[in-house]
């Protein structure tokens, strides 16, 4: 009795180290790989990793911006992945210049969505900018791929 | 007796350490030469950041290869840089461009399911990444273990193009930009050769030759990443060449009709729904005229 | 004597005899007893009456020329040349001057001596070839009758006369009368004797006439009434006594000699001998006859008693007398490839330092000729296998090699067996005659022939058990031994006196056997060994020697160790070039070898081309390692036999207390030339075929050096083991282990860690393996100093020091603390640990001291608070800044570096034409996967850790050793440099020195011949320290029984 109680504590303490460990080592590629697998059917294009610090009192969010192009015919899709071990929650948005054409972050509800969907008519160069709400400390992948 | 043995040893000894005497520590200050005093920090006039930011627009070779692919043209290995011309690439130069290419290359050959005769190609890339001082993020074990069947092409696409990735990021990072967009540039080169020299008819035709149409836009994002490193003179000639491109490819118009996009929730995503249109003007005549330079370009690279 | 001989002996003596007066009646006499003592009755009447005629025709000429005596011999001395000059071509020179004397004689039997008979003989004389002096002393010896009269170095007086002539020899007789004379023709080796007085003496068992001149032969025994016999050998030795031998007292005091097994070799031996006597030792197998001659030759020490030479002890003494002492063993101690002469000058040169090569020749020729070999002196000595000369004759070189040394004592071994009758006879001949010239001579000898046995002096017979018993002379061995056989079996009516001397008589009796009740002999003898010799120790008292015997003489000067060498030297190299095989096939081995290998492993990466290169070949690391393996097999291979096949011959030489050093070196001088040509052969061949361009001289100092190692060991196991295949089967086990361990074949990193796998160093096991230090010197040089990359590597050194502290180091350590901050946030208990705190502590302060840290000006400042207690955030924060730093100062001086390089390799190709160039040397110089290998490429990790600190594993070719002690020398694999003495040592002469070092190392061992004896020690441990245990016993019984008489 008293062993099988070992035993298992035993083994639940390894399992706990694992996934500690594994959480641990969460912001950067391997971030990616998990959320790879989100993508089900869409070809992978390309990964946007983003790490950002606590924002200071005052100042405003860091905004980190990539350019794309985007081509006509193509469905996109943009997920985005938080690494949960940091409070930021990230917001991706896609633009046409200045213009926002999409974000994942409703204000209204406050709710934050996993991916955007865009099927793109007019080729040209956008850009993703990616953010964490209220400018908390975190960790995040975006991914762009493309809908056979 | 012992006297005789005495010398012997004494004999010996001296001819040991004539040996040992030949150390040879004097190269090693030649070297040292190298280290700098002082940080130098590369006044390049753009910050890694604004590289990391752009550098993102050019295109992947997956989406470049998935068109043609999807447009019925026939693979054609002839057209691909022969895996033996990696001999000739001796400095960074040469080879980060090569690498790009190389890059491209495999992409291609892995979307029309020649897993197999990848190997070569993923060796290349392999070298030139780890000449490059690159190479721990191509993760070439796996590549080449999953190139042994055709089922993994999937995989082998995410994982190659995560490597690309990975490694351009780490340059930018290490401030070697300059690398990073040769490579990137590369890449692209390679793409648009493929595209500008494959043969196919229409409806298909017109699409890839939208496509190519369209790389114009890059085109102008790569000469200005390119515009800051012309103190470089292969890259200063480099630059000059792409100048060269652009003026084929200010033949093409691309004309645009924006609407305004909207957001939809389906599903528990976003999905938008965007009215916006552009249509790209081009036509043989221009086709040839840009593939021309193109093939200047790419096979003045290649070598 | 033949028909025609005795012919015109009869024509010569009517010539004389008829001679101015005529015949006589004594003349007649003499003729007719002459004739008497050749012939039976019938052929002396025969001759008589030719006699006769011949005189009758004379007479019937004479009597017409009467007056012209001068006319008559004339004519007569024409007849005279005719007869002489047809002797002249029968007989032997021997027999010519028998004649002379006979002439002489003739006339002596009536003192007439007129000119013309004396012309007669003149004539026959000089046609006979015959010296003036000899004719003088012959006349002088026959005619003379005054004892002043034959005062001449060729004449022996025997006589009681105290005072010794001038020139002539004596031999003092107490008792006898009257003068023996002695006459020696040294030219035919003859001896004549003559009695001056009429008392009675027996020669040979017939009396003598004093009238009459006999022939002394060999063997003879001169009996007078009182008094000792006088013998042949007697006489023999006082005419040829050498001056310069020794006179030498030998004797063997109470030797008893117990074996390292326990068991008794020798008890209470006894012998006393003394120079010009000849001494047999016999006896059946096991019964302590080599011991014995082991113990007297000086090759073992008894276990009690005393073994004198002239009054010294010679155990005490043994280096002094080792010079006066020649061992002949039962087997060959020849050189096989060298002809007779060969062989009997280069032992000459050992043993003469100052002789010139004439001189040495002519010592040579004359031991040639005393042996009866100078017509087989140019035939090669052969082996067993292939005979080109007969055992005989190969058992008289072998005498003869000892010869040279004039040594005054022969110990011999067995000389005859094997051999047929006559050449036992010869042999046995020979050391007669050396005995007769003073030497003594002690033989083992096992059934000998009759003839043989009686050749000795003296005898000593030793029985089962080591027991002596019999000493004393042949012919009364059989005697002694009937007597007793009779005395106890009481055999009545046999006669002790009879019967041939035969020793077969002797030992049968000796091991008679008990007969059972059917008459079959049973398995028990007689007499046992200990009852003989009681008897003996009864009956034989052995004559002791008295009279003073010389000082020894100092030893031998020896040549100079310098010239031993080169004798040793030049033997060696002539025994091997004359053995053609044995060249051609070590010759020919290595660059078969090199072109074999190489070949098979050149191959063309690319299918579809023809053009090999180098570049591309990844065979490469694999042939340097089979380089080493190559050449230690080489190495060993020759060496392993040659200290065994001369292992006999070592043993002779010990007498001459030669230099073992300079033996040692000239073997050693020998085997390296030709591993010195060998790797030369294997490199060329090798290295060409698989296009490694340059460094010959490099990869063929390392494949020498490493051959040479492997000569010395090879030696060092050929001296200390006891066969052949030993030696052979001990081969693997010598090259295997250094195959796996030289870091070749299996990385050090994957092999087991208890034997030193995946540590920061080479294992130690490793250190100790010559074909590691080899590999690893070639390796390095072959990738560091080759011609496309001599110029880039120390640049290319310096960038992967830069690569691997910003891509690996600085992060890992990162690491260490960025999990420190996680689990301080995460509230663990032990956020950090103590094993990592030092960790962090230890690297940093190297980080502090290396060689980068003058270029930066970054400093840890806390680095006295790494330790538990005082390590906390703030301090984990500022050291994440710290290495931050680190991190950029190494991000961009790696920039610098690789651009620097870069901006190199652009210049190097800027042209079309430069760039093919380069292109060219890159193919042609650098190996692809060479590369790979010293990059450590196939590593798990690129750096580990190890205790307390981190080991960088990737790039050990770029890495200088991290060790900084001063004796320290051990550091990785490949490392490009060894820390020694506070300096950094290029690796491969590092290296190669090392592998010197080794070698010199193992010819010390080889000079005190350590591994014998570790390895008697192993082999008798058990029994050692059995016998210690036995010997003890006894010693204690032995105490008791002295003190209880019991």
């Amino acid at each position: 009795m008293i062993k099988k109680f070992f035993y298992t504590l035993f083994f639940a303490s390894l399992f706990g180290l694992f996934f500690s460990y594994e959480l641990k080592a969460q912001c950067g590629s391997e971030l990616t790989d998990i959320c790879h697998a989100e993508l089900g059917d869409a070809r992978f294009i390309r990964d946007f990793p983003v790490q950002h610090s606590e924002a200071q009192s005052g100042s405003s969010p860091r905004v980190t911006r990539y350019n794309v192009v985007l081509n006509a015919g193509t469905t996109y899709r943009i997920f985005s992945c938080n690494d949960q071990t940091k409070p930021g929650k990230v917001i991706v948005s896609l633009y046409r210049g200045d213009q926002l054409i999409a974000t994942t972050y409703d204000v209204d509800s406050g709710r934050h969505f996993p991916y955007i969907e865009y099927p793109v008519s007019a080729s040209g160069q956008y850009s993703l900018t990616f953010m964490f709400k209220d400018g908390q400390e975190g960790c995040a992948v975006g991914i762009l791929s493309s809908v056979r | 007796m012992a006297k005789k043995n005495v010398i012997l040893l004494l004999l010996i000894s001296g001819v040991v350490s004539l040996f040992v005497m030949s150390c040879a520590p004097e190269k090693r200050e030649e070297a040292t030469d190298l280290l700098t005093d002082t940080m130098i920090t590369e006044d390049v006039g753009i910050t890694d950041e604004a590289v990391g930011e752009m550098i993102s627009s050019v295109p992947n070779p997956v989406e470049m290869s998935a068109l043609l692919q999807k447009s019925d043209v026939v693979y054609s290995q002839d057209l691909l840089n022969p895996d033996s011309n990696i001999d000739n690439y001796n400095t960074n130069f040469e080879r980060s461009l090569n690498l790009g290419v190389y890059g491209t290359d495999l992409v291609y050959m892995n979307i029309y399911d020649r897993t197999v005769s990848t190997l070569a190609y993923l060796r290349n890339v392999k070298d030139l990444a780890d000449d490059l001082r690159i190479g721990q993020f191509f993760d070439y074990e796996t590549l080449n273990r999953l190139s042994e069947s055709s089922r993994n092409v999937d995989s082998v696409l995410y994982i190659t193009n995560r490597g690309f990735d990975n490694m351009t990021r780490y340059l930018i990072d290490q401030n070697r930009s300059s690398i990073a967009i040769l490579v990137a540039y590369g890449t692209w080169i390679e793409s648009l050769y493929i595209s500008t020299n494959v043969q196919t008819k229409p409806p298909n035709k017109d699409l890839i030759y939208q496509r190519i149409g369209e790389q114009k836009i890059v085109l102008d994002n790569l000469l200005l990443l390119l515009s800051n490193f012309r103190n470089d003179p292969n890259i200063d000639e480099l630059f000059m060449d792409l100048m060269d491109l652009k003026k084929e490819f200010d033949n093409v118009s691309i004309t645009y009709v924006y609407k305004e996009p909207k957001m939809k929730e389906v599903d528990g995503s976003i999905v938008v729904v965007d009215k916006s249109r552009s249509e790209v003007n081009i036509n043989q005549e221009i086709v040839d005229g840009i593939a021309r330079q193109v093939n200047y370009i790419r096979n003045k690279i290649i070598k | 004597m033949s028909e025609e001989i005795l012919k015109a002996l009869m024509q010569l003596f009517a010539i004389i005899a008829k001679q101015d007066v005529g015949l006589s009646t004594n003349e007649r006499e003499y003729v007719e007893s002459f004739l008497r003592q050749q012939l039976n009755e019938s052929s002396v009447k025969e001759y008589l009456a030719l006699f006769d005629d011949y005189i009758g025709e004379k007479k019937a000429s004479d009597n017409d020329d009467k007056q012209k005596p001068k006319l008559t011999s004339v004519k007569d001395s024409v007849k005279t040349l005719g007869i002489a000059k047809k002797i002249n071509k029968t007989l032997t020179q021997k027999q010519k001057i028998v004649v002379l004397v006979r002439l002489f004689e003739l006339v002596n039997s009536d003192k007439k001596f007129t000119p013309q008979r004396m012309a007669i003989i003149d004539t026959a004389s000089e046609v006979f070839n015959i010296s003036k002096e000899e004719y003088n002393a012959i006349k002088t010896f026959v005619v003379e009758e005054e004892l002043d009269k034959w005062d001449m170095p060729e004449i022996l007086y025997v006589n009681s006369d105290k005072t010794t002539p001038q020139k002539a020899k004596h031999i003092y007789s107490p008792q006898l009368e009257g003068t023996i004379l002695v006459l020696r023709i040294q030219s035919v080796d003859l001896y004549f004797l003559r009695y001056t007085s009429t008392r009675e003496l027996l020669l040979n068992g017939l009396p003598i006439n004093n009238q009459k001149i006999y022939l002394f032969a060999r063997g003879s025994v001169i009996k007078q009434p009182k008094g000792k016999p006088i013998f042949y050998t007697d006489i023999a030795s006082t005419f040829l006594a050498d001056d310069t031998s020794i006179k030498v007292h030998f004797k063997v005091d109470k030797v008893h000699y117990r074996f390292a097994n326990g068991h008794i070799g020798l008890r209470e031996v006894n012998i006393d001998e003394q120079s010009g006597k000849m001494l047999a030792i016999m006896g059946a197998s096991g019964s302590g006859k080599t011991t014995l001659l082991n113990v007297m030759s000086g090759m073992a020490k008894p276990t009690s008693g005393k073994v004198y030479i002239n009054g010294n002890d010679y155990h005490e003494k043994s280096d002094d007398i080792k010079g006066i002492i020649g061992y002949i063993p039962q087997d060959d101690l020849l050189i096989e490839d060298l002809t007779v002469y060969e062989n009997l000058y280069y032992s000459t040169k050992l043993v003469y330092k100052d002789l010139s090569d004439e001189e040495i020749s002519e010592k040579v020729n004359k031991v040639l000729f005393s042996l009866g070999l100078p017509h087989i002196k140019d035939l090669k000595v052969g082996d067993s296998l292939n005979k080109e000369i007969s055992g005989g004759q190969r058992k008289r070189l072998n005498i003869g090699l000892e010869l040279i040394r004039e040594p005054a004592v022969l110990f011999v071994d067995e000389p005859t067996s094997g051999l047929s009758s006559r050449d036992s006879e010869n042999v046995m001949e020979l050391l007669r005659e050396l005995t007769v010239r003073g030497k003594l001579i002690f033989v083992v000898i096992h059934q000998p022939s009759s003839e043989i046995f009686k050749m000795f002096d003296n005898v000593t017979i030793m029985d089962d058990g080591g027991y002596q018993i019999y000493y004393g002379n042949p012919v009364e061995a059989v005697i002694y031994f009937k007597e007793l056989d009779n005395q106890i079996n009481s055999h009545v009516g046999e006669c002790p006196a009879c019967g041939n001397v035969n020793p077969e008589t002797i030992f049968s009796i000796i091991e008679s056997r008990i007969v059972d009740e059917y008459g079959q002999p049973t398995n028990n003898r007689k007499v046992n060994p200990v009852e003989w010799f009681e008897n003996f120790k009864d009956k034989i008292s052995i004559e002791k020697i008295t009279g003073y015997f010389d000082k020894l003489p100092e030893s031998f000067k020896k040549p100079s160790w310098l010239n031993q060498y080169k004798i040793f030297f030049t033997r060696d190299f002539l025994s091997k070039i004359s053995n053609k095989q044995y060249l051609l096939l070590n010759l020919l081995e290595a660059p078969l070898l090199g072109f074999l290998l190489a070949f098979v492993i050149r191959y063309i990466e690319d299918p579809t081309s023809n053009e090999y290169i180098f570049r591309n070949n990844d065979n490469v690391m694999p042939y340097i390692f089979m380089c080493t393996i190559v050449a230690l097999f080489l190495g060993l291979i020759v060496s392993a036999e040659e200290i065994f096949k001369d292992r006999k011959i070592l043993k002779k030489e010990s007498f001459l207390n030669l230099s073992r050093s300079s033996y040692l070196c000239s073997k050693i001088g020998i085997l390296f030339i030709l591993s010195a040509i060998q790797a030369f052969l294997f490199i060329i061949v090798g290295n060409s075929i698989l296009g490694i361009k340059g460094m010959y001289f490099e990869y063929w100092i390392m494949f020498f050096s490493l051959a040479a190692f492997a000569n010395v060991l090879g030696l060092n196991i050929s001296s200390a083991f006891n066969s052949a295949i030993t030696i052979y089967i001990l081969i693997p086990f010598l090259i295997i282990p250094q195959m796996v361990l030289t870091g070749a074949m299996f990385s050090f990193d994957k092999i087991n860690r208890a034997i030193g796998g995946g540590g920061e160093k080479v294992p130690v096991i490793a250190e100790f393996m010559p074909s590691r230090w080899a590999f690893e010197g070639l390796v390095v040089n072959q990738y560091t100093n080759n011609n496309y990359y001599r110029d880039l590597y120390p640049q290319r050194k310096l960038e992967s020091g830069l690569y691997y502290k910003n891509v690996y180091y600085l992060p890992e350590l990162k690491r260490y603390v960025e999990d420190y901050q996680y689990r301080l946030a995460a509230d663990y208990d032990e956020p950090i640990s103590k094993d990592n705190l030092e960790l962090l502590k230890n690297e940093i302060e190297k980080e502090h001291e290396s060689m980068f840290s003058q270029y930066h000006n970054h400093r840890f400042e806390y680095i006295d608070k790494l330790k538990p207690g005082e390590f906390d955030s703030n301090i984990a924060n500022q050291l994440i800044i710290y290495l931050n730093q680190l991190n950029e100062f190494y991000r961009s001086q790696f920039n610098s570096v690789n651009e620097a390089i870069d901006g190199i390799i652009q210049k190097r190709t800027h042209t079309p034409e430069k760039e093919k160039e380069y292109r060219q040397l890159k193919n042609n110089y650098h190996n692809q996967y060479l590369s790979s290998f010293v990059q450590n490429a196939m590593a798990p990790l690129p750096l580990v850790r190890i205790d307390n600190k981190l080991v960088q594993k990737t790039d050990p070719i770029y890495l200088d050793p991290q060790d900084q002690s001063l004796v320290n020398f051990r550091t990785h694999f490949l490392a490009p440099n060894k820390n020694f003495l506070g300096m950094l040592h290029n690796t491969f002469y590092f290296n190669l020195a090392m592998l010197w070092i080794f070698t010199i190392v193992l010819y010390f061992v080889l000079y005190y011949k350590l591994f014998s004896k570790a390895l008697y020690f192993t082999e008798n441990i058990m029994s050692i320290s059995k016998n210690k245990i036995k010997i003890n016993r006894y010693k204690l019984r032995d105490f008791l029984i002295k003190k209880t008489g019991i």
